[in-house]
C-alpha cells in the first residue's frame, strides 16, 4: 500500500500564509476602454483596448 | 439551450449541449472566425477590421442564460500569435479583461462559479487555432473547485496556501517566480508537466489584487508558457484554468487565485491518456517524476528567456 510520506508534514499553519486583502485594485475603467456592441443575432461582443492604470 | 442532467453515480452534473457538434471545425486562415474582418470582406464574429482584446458570447454555447453562460475571449487580431508571444502589455490586459468578465459574470442570479480557461492544440481538442480562452459561467459548483473547498475544509484553512508553503519549503519543484507569484509543478502533478501558477498572497479572486500583482501573473503565465513551448522546442498543447472563488457564496473570500495548467505531452511525441485506471478508478498512474520533470522545464524556461 504507498504511504504518502510527505502528506502530514506539509509546513506552516494556512492561517499563516492568509491574510485577508481588502479591494485593492482600481476598477475595470481604470484600465481598459470598454466598447459594448450587440451582433447581428443578438450577442453581446465587448471590444477591451488598453489605457493603462494611469490612464 | 442545452440539459442538464445529474449523474448519481459519480454524484456530478453532465451537460447536454449538443448544438455544439455543428460547430466550426479547424477551419483555414482565410475563413478563420475569430480574425478581424477585412475592409468589405465578410463579417466574421469581430465585425471590425483590427481590435486589441474582444469577448463575445459563444455562438456554440455550453451554457446560457438563464443557467449560466459561456464566452469567448480573443487574445488578439494576430492569427498566428500565442498567450506566449502576446506583447507583454497585451498578456497584462488580459488579466484586467479576465477580471472585469469574472465580475460581471460572478454577480449574476444564475452564476455560481466562473471558469476562465484556454484549450491549447489539437491534442487536447481545439477547433479553432486563432489565440483564444473561453469562459464558463456555471450555474452550479463545478467538482474540481469544490474539492478544492473540501481541501480548505479538510487542512482546516487555505489549501493552496498550505501547498504554497510547502513548495517554498521543498524548493525542488520550483520552476520560476517572481515578486507575487510562484510557478511549479505540484508535488502530486497527475500530468508530467502540469504547473501550478499561484499568488503568494492569499487573493480569493482577480478581483482582490493589485495591479502589480496582476502585471506579475501575466508575466509569469507568459514565461512559463514561453517555457513550454522551448522544452520540446514544439507549441506545447495544455489546458490552463483559472482558479477563483465561487460567485455563489457572498463571501469571496473562499479561495485562492491560481492558475492550472495540465499538459497532454509526457515526451516530445507521447500523450499521455485517461485510460483504465484515470477513467475507471480515478487513479492517475504518472510516468514521471515530478521533480525530473519540474527541473526540465525549470531550464527550458531559463532557456526559452
Amino acid at each position: 500500500m504507498p504511504k504518502d510520506t510527505d502528506r502530514q508534514s506539509a509546513g506552516g499553519s494556512p492561517a499563516e500564509h492568509c491574510v485577508p486583502s481588502d479591494d485593492r485594485a482600481p476598477r475595470q475603467d481604470e484600465a481598459l476602454s470598454v466598447e459594448r456592441h450587440r451582433k447581428a443575432d443578438g450577442r453581446l461582443l465587448i471590444l477591451y483596448r488598453w489605457v493603462g492604470k494611469d490612464g | 439551450m442545452g440539459e442538464l442532467r445529474f449523474e448519481e453515480l459519480r454524484g456530478e452534473w453532465v451537460d447536454y449541449a449538443i448544438h455544439r457538434q455543428e460547430r466550426t471545425f479547424l477551419p483555414s486562415e482565410e475563413h478563420c472566425p475569430l480574425c478581424p474582418t477585412p475592409p468589405g470582406g465578410p463579417p466574421t464574429e469581430i465585425p471590425f477590421p483590427a481590435f486589441e482584446i474582444a469577448v463575445f458570447e459563444n455562438r456554440f454555447p455550453a451554457f446560457e442564460s438563464p443557467r449560466g453562460a459561456a464566452e469567448v475571449v480573443v487574445y488578439t487580431d494576430r492569427h498566428h500569435d500565442s498567450f506566449a508571444t502576446l506583447p507583454p502589455e497585451r498578456a497584462r490586459a488580459l488579466m484586467w479583461v479576465w477580471r472585469a468578465r469574472y465580475e460581471e459574470l460572478g454577480a449574476r442570479g444564475d452564476v455560481e462559479y466562473v471558469l476562465i480557461f484556454e484549450n491549447r492544440g489539437v491534442e487536447v481538442g481545439v477547433t479553432l487555432h486563432h489565440p483564444h480562452g473561453q469562459i464558463y459561467a456555471y450555474p452550479f459548483l463545478p467538482p474540481v473547485p469544490a474539492a478544492e473547498r473540501a481541501a480548505d475544509a479538510r487542512l482546516g484553512g487555505c489549501a493552496p496556501c498550505m501547498l504554497l508553503g510547502r513548495e517554498i519549503e521543498d524548493g525542488r519543484r520550483i520552476v520560476h517566480e517572481n515578486e507575487h507569484v510562484l510557478v511549479y509543478v505540484p508535488r502530486a502533478a497527475r500530468w508530467s508537466y502540469e504547473a501550478h501558477v499561484v499568488l503568494r498572497a492569499h487573493r480569493p479572486t482577480l478581483l482582490h489584487c493589485a495591479p502589480a500583482e496582476l502585471d506579475a501573473l501575466a508575466d509569469a503565465l507568459q514565461a512559463l508558457t514561453r517555457g513550454f513551448d522551448a522544452l520540446f522546442e514544439r507549441p506545447f498543447p495544455y489546458v490552463m484554468a483559472v482558479h477563483q472563488a465561487p460567485t455563489d457564496t457572498g463571501s469571496v473570500r473562499e479561495g485562492h487565485l491560481h492558475v492550472e495548467f495540465y499538459p497532454p505531452l509526457r515526451t516530445a511525441h507521447k500523450l499521455k491518456y485517461l485510460a483504465g485506471s484515470e477513467q475507471g478508478g480515478g487513479v492517475f498512474i504518472a510516468d514521471t517524476l515530478p521533480e525530473e520533470s519540474a527541473a526540465a522545464l525549470r531550464e527550458a524556461i531559463g532557456r526559452a528567456g
